[in-house]
């Protein structure tokens, strides 16, 4: 350990800031979870595979084709494995009708890739934070709330 | 006109993804995505009103996907950019030096 974590009172992370992206990248908020932060964790799960499997629904399964619609995928694959798995079906692989379904479960969909690409940058951060000090027995009540003015000492 | 119907729930993704990034606790979330989901709501109005008097069809979604798109775009680029130019530099990115000062 070095001198410079002893003087500032933190501990260098233990998370490996590749494992936090590719753990994020393949379920959307796995990086979270994995950086310590279970309740971010749990929103960005609900919110961006919602959003995915919504678009996929409304679409019939169909927006997400790397043969139909390259353009888009390039945006949709940063959903995580969900898209890879969707894109490997292809159900639009012979042809693809165009309708109001589709154009709005394609947005969904990207929009749900763009949004974990960047809550895998977030999770690199996350990882890279070095850990709190540990706190000593007996002092958890209110931690919360004093855990700023101790920090800003 | 159907597919405005969902303008409402993406832009409330969007905006309580972007808001959880950038705040921690769940009253700031809250609050900082409805102020983001405002945003977005009156970017959406104003651009698809421009495309409906420019050209009439499908002028509302083109749209809300227009603007949604842009928005995401900016940020996500801004996000790797930032990373990318702290890696290098050889510096720590700016959340954690943030965290450092305080």
């Amino acid at each position: 350990m070095g001198d410079g974590n002893q003087k500032t009172g933190t501990i260098p992370s233990r998370r490996d800031p590749a494992v936090a992206a590719a753990l994020a990248w393949a379920v959307p908020g796995a990086g979270h979870f994995y950086a310590g932060k279970r309740g971010k964790a749990a929103l960005f799960f609900a919110l961006i595979s919602g959003t995915f499997f919504f678009g996929l629904l409304i679409s019939g399964f169909k927006c997400v084709s790397y043969t139909q619609q390259p353009y888009w995928f390039i945006g949709q694959v940063f959903a995580g494995i969900a898209s890879l798995a969707t894109a490997f079906i292809d159900p639009a692989r012979d042809s693809l009708e165009i309708s109001e379904e589709l154009d709005v479960g394609t947005l969904f969909t990207t929009v749900a890739g763009l949004l974990n690409l960047l809550v895998v940058l977030n999770a690199i951060a996350e990882a890279r934070k070095p850990a709190q000090p540990a706190e000593p027995a007996g002092t958890g009540a209110g931690r919360g709330q004093k855990s700023g003015k101790a920090d800003g000492k | 006109m159907t597919g405005l119907l969902y303008f409402l729930p993406i832009s409330l993704v969007i905006a309580l993804v972007l808001s959880a990034l950038k705040k921690d606790s769940p009253r700031d979330i809250l609050l900082h995505g409805l102020k983001v989901f405002l945003l977005l709501a009156a970017g959406t109005a104003a651009f698809s009103a421009l495309l409906f008097v420019c050209a009439r069809t499908q002028a509302m979604l083109f749209g809300f996907m227009g603007v949604i798109l842009a928005t995401l775009g900016f940020f996500t680029l801004k996000g790797a950019a930032e990373w990318v130019a702290s890696l290098v530099r050889g510096e720590k990115p700016p959340e954690e030096k943030q965290q450092e000062e305080d």
